[in-house]
């Protein structure tokens, strides 16, 4: 397990306790608390603004001797929403499916459901859209056959830039490989488990490593099964990305406790960035992603509010990980200020290139 | 007088399951109305008690059935547990108004919720926040206040709000 160094516990000292929370929380039996119940208060916003509440009401409840109800009650709250929101999510994702088979489209479940059905219970971690892979081939049959049986309380994602920015396989080559899970007797395609952890890390590593609970997504699927574990399919060829996804592995491992399958290679066995833990621990300690508006409404926004100069650029900045990952650089030690900078002005660009054209 | 009241209101009142999502989480049953976006955890027995209402069922018919696990449930009991989650909104009510008027149902149901039963019912009820909130990014036209805008869709946080940027 990790220790956090003395820049961490001044940056970062709530995003490493609810670290140690969440660390394991998904095994059944789930670890003893073994913390006080200022620690779980204290984080409980963090915890349930990132998406591990529920997880850490999982943890707790068998020990609710322990605490007092006002530090079980979030958890619990959380927990209840948590798994209706899940039962409400299945219950829409089988009909959406029903249909999509029944039409004869291809479609591959990425995230959500095909990643929470391997916690021990249904509604640990939070249920967002439903992402669905559909063959590009079928994409327009698609969006008619969901606009027709879509209840619409659940929205429906068929976009994931994430295939055409980090892979060069295509559609075809992921659903061959697929396996077919159910969902009560419906069939859905999920992506085999080496591909997906990879799919989950670089989705992690897109938004910043923003949400805990996506880092333990990560660990459950690494531990859901006992089988080999082909680290070649799951790192890639191109040996840049797979250090990205190696780094994220790796934190999964120091963070949270994960137990990684055998034969990993070094990319993954060795220690990530110091930056890049720090990062991670700094997201998990802010409950609201940061946003980074645009620098071209910089001006205008001073014009009005010239004092908050210091607080208008740090919202600006894309964190070390996301600013890595645009400028698809290395994970090394060297620091990452200038591709701060350097996406910074690449955003500023894009702006300024797109108010030009439509003016 | 007045049991003979809470008497007609028990054979009289009918209760019927609401469509809602149920599920089974530890030993509760979980309820997600949808159209609310409200969820309620019910404890074992309170669970028990809505699932016998299956088809619509008068406390009567609802305390037989709970008897065989629970054998001294009263069947007060059952009606002023039903009633209350009738009121919460699980349950849909229906009453015989030949037999009792609205008014006398009001007064009967204050003495039933008020009088000395002690319900064995939990009911823990939660507003569930949108699907759209619980997304991990937010979209066009929505609030970036608190996650970021999706990557990838030229999308930045403007005002509070994600707008096209290009």
């Amino acid at each position: 397990m990790m220790r956090p160094d003395r820049f961490m516990l001044f940056k970062a000292e709530n995003g490493a306790v609810a670290a140690v929370v969440l660390a394991g929380s998904w095994r059944r039996p789930s670890p003893p608390p073994e913390m006080p119940r200022e620690i779980l208060t204290k984080v409980s916003s963090l915890l349930i603004a990132g998406g591990g509440a529920a997880l850490t009401w999982f943890r707790i409840r068998h020990h609710k001797s322990e605490f007092s109800q006002s530090v079980l009650n979030p958890y619990r709250e959380a927990y209840i929403g948590s798994a209706a929101s899940a039962a409400a999510h299945e219950v829409e994702l089988d009909r959406l499916l029903q249909a999509l088979n029944a039409a004869g489209i291809r479609s591959i479940l990425l995230k959500g459901w095909s990643v929470g059905r391997l916690y021990p219970e249904s509604g640990l971690r939070p249920s967002g859209d439903i992402d669905l892979w559909i063959d590009p081939a079928q994409r327009a049959q698609a969006s008619e056959v969901l606009k027709r049986v879509a209840s619409g309380r659940q929205s429906v994602d068929l976009d994931h830039d994430q295939f055409r920015r980090f892979e060069n396989r295509s559609f075809d080559d992921f659903y061959a490989s697929c396996d077919t899970v159910y969902l009560g007797s419906t069939p859905i395609k999920v992506l085999r488990r080496e591909d997906q952890t990879r799919i989950l890390c670089l989705h992690f590593l897109k938004h910043g490593g923003w949400r805990p609970i996506w880092l333990c997504d990560i660990a459950v699927l690494l531990e859901s099964s006992n089988t080999a574990f082909n680290w070649e399919l799951c790192l890639g060829s191109d040996a840049r990305r797979a250090r990205w996804v190696g780094c994220t592995i790796a934190l999964a491992r120091d963070l949270l406790g994960t137990r990684i399958p055998r034969g990993a290679p070094r990319c993954v066995t060795s220690s990530p960035p110091g930056w890049f833990t720090r990062t991670i621990l700094r997201e998990f300690s802010n409950p609201s992603a940061s946003n980074a508006t645009s620098f071209a409404l910089l001006l205008p926004e001073l014009s009005f509010h010239p004092w908050r100069l210091k607080s208008a650029m740090r919202g600006r900045w894309r964190n070390p990980i996301q600013a890595t990952v645009d400028c698809n650089s290395a994970f090394d030690e060297l620091p990452r200020w200038p591709y701060q900078l350097w996406d910074g002005i690449v955003r500023t660009h894009r702006c300024l290139r797109s108010f030009k054209q439509l003016a | 007088m007045k049991t003979q009241e809470i008497n007609g209101e028990v054979r009289s009142t009918r209760f019927k399951q609401k469509k809602l999502i149920a599920r089974t989480i530890d030993d509760e049953l979980l309820l997600f109305d949808e159209e609310t976006s409200n969820a309620h955890c019910l404890n074992g027995i309170a669970g028990e008690m809505w699932m016998a209402c299956e088809r619509a069922s008068t406390a009567v018919e609802v305390a037989d059935v709970l008897r065989t696990q629970w054998p001294d449930m009263e069947k007060e009991v059952v009606w002023a547990s039903l009633s209350r989650m009738a009121a919460a909104g699980l349950l849909e009510e229906t009453i015989d108004e030949e037999n009792i008027s609205t008014a006398r149902r009001d007064l009967i149901r204050k003495i039933g919720l008020t009088a000395a039963i002690v319900l064995p019912i939990v009911v823990t009820s939660v507003l569930i926040p949108s699907p759209a909130a619980a997304a991990s990014c937010a979209s066009f036209g929505q609030s970036c206040a608190t996650k970021p805008c999706c990557p990838g869709a030229g999308l930045g946080c403007v005002a509070g709000f994600c707008v096209n940027l290009h």
